[in-house]
């Protein structure tokens, strides 16, 4: 096998086709533009089954299954044959309280999926045009309703979490767009230009003003045409530029918190196992001209009363079999690693293979999405109904095809994470006697990042087998991608969430922000809120559209 | 018993005659001209140039006391006397006219003069060879297909027809037309001849000369009046004048009998739909390959085994593919080397036959008894 590509043109494509020229933002735009517009209309599914009680309670594979479908449908719309690669990057995943990454449960799944009153449900969602891609994740909550109207507002540790998830976000785009006049820079940050150790420390403060915690998996980072985190953990991409958070991080904030750091730390310092430019770090600073994702992922702990560790737990099609856990589910979302060729022994498999390479490229899938049409939105219920019945046959056959490609490493499943709670006491009870070379390879990490809890010296797999002792932790998700665009009229696009589609519920938190950090926040709020003080904030508008499966509009929480 | 000589024509009585005549100049001289493909002159005419030949050499023995420096001195202060009386003789005529003419004319003149040289400063090189050009065909002399193309003007052989023509250049000049079998546009062919001789070509070496006449001596001198016919250029040169399609089917069928394979022949047709159309009915030949009037390729038998290969197209990546793929750090991308897995194998495997063999030597000793009983207890 010789994959390689010529220095030349790795530097046409990771540097030249990176620069932000009217064609590329306008990809991006549209692809902004078509996430809103997916967001608004999952937003209002659920809103119309659960809240307004307009239609029938909808599944969440269905809900998965709409919202796809709405997706392809837009990008077929746009670039018809003018791009060669244009689909989804992200599979409409919906993530209920403790669950976090990877939940798109297949159109076949007989269970029952629905939502209670009270959950905080993380709709994820991402489309690229060219390599351009735009990935937003918004949290909602489900509420228990009165004359359509919630009964109350949210309280709790999930109140707190979306909460700090908001005021974080929003700070953080401030804090970016600060990149293109960097004069306007709050003075109590004593910083000129801003780096990823400043923009971890005020995302973490504000967590934990509010009592919350930073899940591992968070990250702000930089994206490029077709690098946009979408294989994290299977290819290790080079000159990684972002924060991200992980255990170790919250270990270090025990560590101070306890006073006795003394005490704890192993004799050897943390140090990342290879020094490539693969490996994320924080020594590095916001350009304009690039393009950012903020991921935030954040657990409250208001309700608990000990310390411990949030880490994240895989879930598969046997867990819950051998012990209490009873929760399982099969990953449905996979993606392609092409470092790996193989001669395939089954059609199907060849077939499904050629496909992917062709359809998907370097992009998530999920397996209805080959070799069929989806289903068409506008269409009448029982027709719906009739597609889905033709998609479900089909799905039998790519199972087949998928088992094989999966066998060979020739794709990867996308694990399905939950978030959990492991006490400290247990961590430090236990002996690890393989010290710190125990890596779990299921688990995707970013490189230099195996070792979740390096000062206490936990490899992976022992903070596998801890899992047991603890238990699941709902979260919170945000995230949106932003251009910071210094071509002509420096602004900072926001190609999705932002009050229009993403706007905040109904919630109430306990936690107040101490008046520094108010104060630092305030600022930086205040910039973006017009041009002439300081940041030119755009927020890309959804496409203007007709409600199809019911008339009434999406409702209104304050 | 007659003894001769054959390259002087001669016959002797005895041997010792023709022994002597062998060594004598005559003979040798008649040997050179026979090299030289020169008839062999008699003992007088011999005899002859001999003497003329003395009286040269005797004159050029008084001239040689002036050395060839002298000589060379002696032509320039020639040359020299007589430009300066052409330029006396060319002055005097200028003051002439000068006193003749008025000043106006003059002045004319003057800008007459100033404007041609601006024009020749005007002309651009396409403009100096369109005037070149224009030069060359003026020069150009209309030798007529019914004339012999290679005599001088003034012998004026002129014929009936091309025919006769022909014929006489075969026979005086040895003009000799390839493929006659095949010749359709005769007087074509004549008249393409004459006309590059008419523009100062030889045929054969494409030598310039320039005018007619000396493309003419040029060919008389180099025995040059033959058309080339060897080489793929010099053949399509002519070309047009013949017509070989009656040859080509017997040629396919030829080839048929020789082993030929036919490679793939789906996917040559494919590839040549984008080329303009293959002239009917042309096989080309290329290395081993046939390249049939339909565009398909039949190769040779012996290359059979690189025909009957079933190679994996080349992957292509797309963009986004080549964009992950650049951006990869992970090191598995390198291909394990074979021979070192063969080297670790072999490694393995004689370490283990030396564990078998250990095992196997130490279970002789075993004590397989199950009440043990010292020998030298007893």
């Amino acid at each position: 096998m010789s994959l390689a590509i010529h220095q030349d043109d790795a530097d046409i494509l990771l540097k030249q086709k990176n620069i932000l020229n009217e064609d590329n933002l306008e990809k991006y735009r549209v692809a902004g533009q078509i996430t809103q517009t997916g967001l608004q209309y999952l937003i209002s599914l659920i809103n119309n089954s659960y809240h307004l009680k307009t239609t029938a309670k909808i599944s969440v594979q269905d809900l998965c299954l709409l919202s796809d479908s709405f997706l392809f449908k837009l990008l077929n719309k746009q670039y018809v044959n003018k791009v060669i690669e244009k689909g989804i990057s992200h599979p409409t995943t919906i993530n209920v309280n403790e669950l976090i990454n990877g939940f798109a449960p297949e159109i076949d799944d007989e269970r029952e999926f629905y939502f209670k009153e009270g959950d905080v449900v993380t709709l994820s969602l991402g489309v690229q045009i060219d390599g351009y891609t735009s990935q937003v994740s918004h949290t909602i909550v489900i509420y228990p309703t009165e004359n359509n109207k919630p009964t109350g507002p949210l309280l709790g540790n999930n109140a707190d979490a979306i909460c700090a998830c908001h005021i974080a976000i929003e700070s953080v785009i401030a804090l970016l767009g600060c990149s293109l006049n960097p004069e306007k820079l709050p003075q109590n940050l004593q910083s000129s230009k801003i780096t990823g150790s400043l923009i971890r420390n005020l995302v973490d403060s504000i967590a934990d003003q509010f009592n919350c915690i930073v899940l591992p998996g968070s990250k702000i980072r930089r994206i490029r045409r077709f690098l946009a985190g979408q294989a994290e953990g299977i290819v290790a991409e080079r000159d990684f530029k972002g924060v991200v958070w992980d255990e170790s991080h919250q270990e270090i904030r025990l560590l101070k918190q306890g006073n006795t750091t003394q005490d704890l730390i192993v004799s050897e310092k943390p140090q990342s196992t290879n020094n490539s430019s693969a490996v994320p770090n924080d020594e590095f600073f916001i350009e304009p001209g690039e393009v950012y994702q903020i991921d935030l992922k954040m657990s409250g702990l208001s309700n608990l009363n000990e310390i411990g560790i949030i880490t994240t737990d895989e879930i598969d099609q046997f867990s819950g079999k051998n012990n209490k856990q009873d929760f399982n589910s099969k990953s449905s979302i996979f993606i392609r690693d092409f470092a790996i060729t193989h001669q395939l022994k089954l059609k199907t498999a060849r077939k499904m293979l050629g496909e992917v390479d062709k359809k998907f490229s370097v992009y998530p899938f999920k397996l209805d999405y080959i070799g069929n049409e989806l289903i068409d939105n506008e269409k009448s219920q029982q027709e719906i109904n009739e597609q889905i019945a033709k998609l479900k046959q089909s799905m039998k056959s790519n199972r087949l095809g998928a088992s094989e490609l999966i066998n060979r490493h020739l794709i990867k499943s996308k694990p399905i994470q939950i978030t959990k709670f492991v006490p400290l006491k247990e961590i430090l009870l236990t002996s690890n006697p393989t010290g710190k070379h125990g890596i779990d390879l299921s688990k995707p990490v970013l490189p230099g990042m195996e070792i979740p809890l390096p000062n206490i010296g936990i490899s992976s797999i022992k903070l596998k087998s801890l899992l047991k002792t603890g238990f699941n932790i709902s979260n919170v998700r945000e995230s949106t991608t932003i251009i910071i665009n210094n071509n002509n009229n420096n602004e900072v696009l926001r190609l999705n969430g932002g009050e229009q589609t993403a706007n905040i519920n109904w919630i109430h938190s306990n936690y107040k922000l101490n008046q520094d950090l108010q104060d630092t926040i305030n600022y930086l709020i205040q910039l973006t809120k017009d041009k002439r003080f300081g940041i030119n904030l755009k927020t890309i508008n959804p496409y203007k559209l007709k409600q199809q499966n019911a008339s009434v509009e999406s409702m209104q929480i304050d | 018993m007659v003894f001769t000589c054959n390259t002087c024509n001669l016959q002797f009585n005895n041997a010792d005659d023709q022994r002597s005549h062998m060594k004598s100049e005559w003979h040798r001289y008649n040997l050179k001209r026979r090299v030289a493909q020169l008839p062999p002159i008699n003992e007088e005419m011999f005899n002859e140039k001999v003497a003329n030949a003395s009286v040269q050499d005797a004159a050029k023995e008084t001239t040689k006391q002036e050395t060839k420096k002298d000589q060379r001195r002696k032509q320039k202060e020639e040359i020299l006397k007589q430009k300066r009386a052409i330029l006396e003789q060319a002055k005097k005529a200028m003051l002439k006219e000068q006193e003749n003419l008025a000043e106006e004319p003059k002045a004319d003149q003057e800008i007459q003069n100033i404007t041609k040289q601006v024009e020749c400063l005007e002309l651009t090189p396409e403009q100096e060879e369109e005037k070149l050009l224009k030069e060359k065909l003026s020069n150009k002399t209309e030798i007529p297909p019914t004339t012999c193309l290679f005599a001088h003007r003034k012998y004026n052989h002129n014929f009936q027809s091309i025919d006769e023509n022909i014929d006489h250049m075969f026979k005086s000049h040895g003009l000799y037309i390839p493929e006659p079998n095949y010749l359709v546009d005769k007087t074509g062919l004549i008249e393409y001849l004459a006309e590059k001789i008419g523009f100062g070509f030889c045929i054969a070496c494409n030598y310039q000369g320039r005018n007619t006449d000396a493309a003419r001596e040029h060919m008389l001198n180099k025995r040059h009046m033959r058309i080339p016919y060897e080489t793929e250029d010099e053949k399509l040169e002519i070309s047009k004048f013949y017509d070989f399609s009656s040859t080509y089917n017997d040629e396919e069928e030829e080839g048929d009998e020789v082993d030929w394979e036919d490679v793939e022949e789906g996917e040559e047709v494919d590839s040549e739909e984008d080329l303009p159309p293959v002239e009917k009915d042309a096989i080309l030949q290329d290395g081993d390959d046939l390249i049939l009037p339909s565009g398909a390729i039949v190769g040779h038998r012996s290359n059979a085994r690189y025909y009957r290969q079933n190679l994996p197209p080349d992957r292509i990546l797309t963009e986004g593919q080549g964009t992950v793929i650049a951006a990869e750090t992970r090191h598995m991308l390198t291909l394990k080397d074979r021979k070192e897995i063969a080297e670790q194998k072999r490694t393995w495997k004689k370490s283990k036959k030396m564990e078998d063999l250990n095992d196997r030597r130490a279970a002789k000793f075993i004590n397989n008894q199950p009440h043990y009983r010292d020998q030298l207890l007893q």
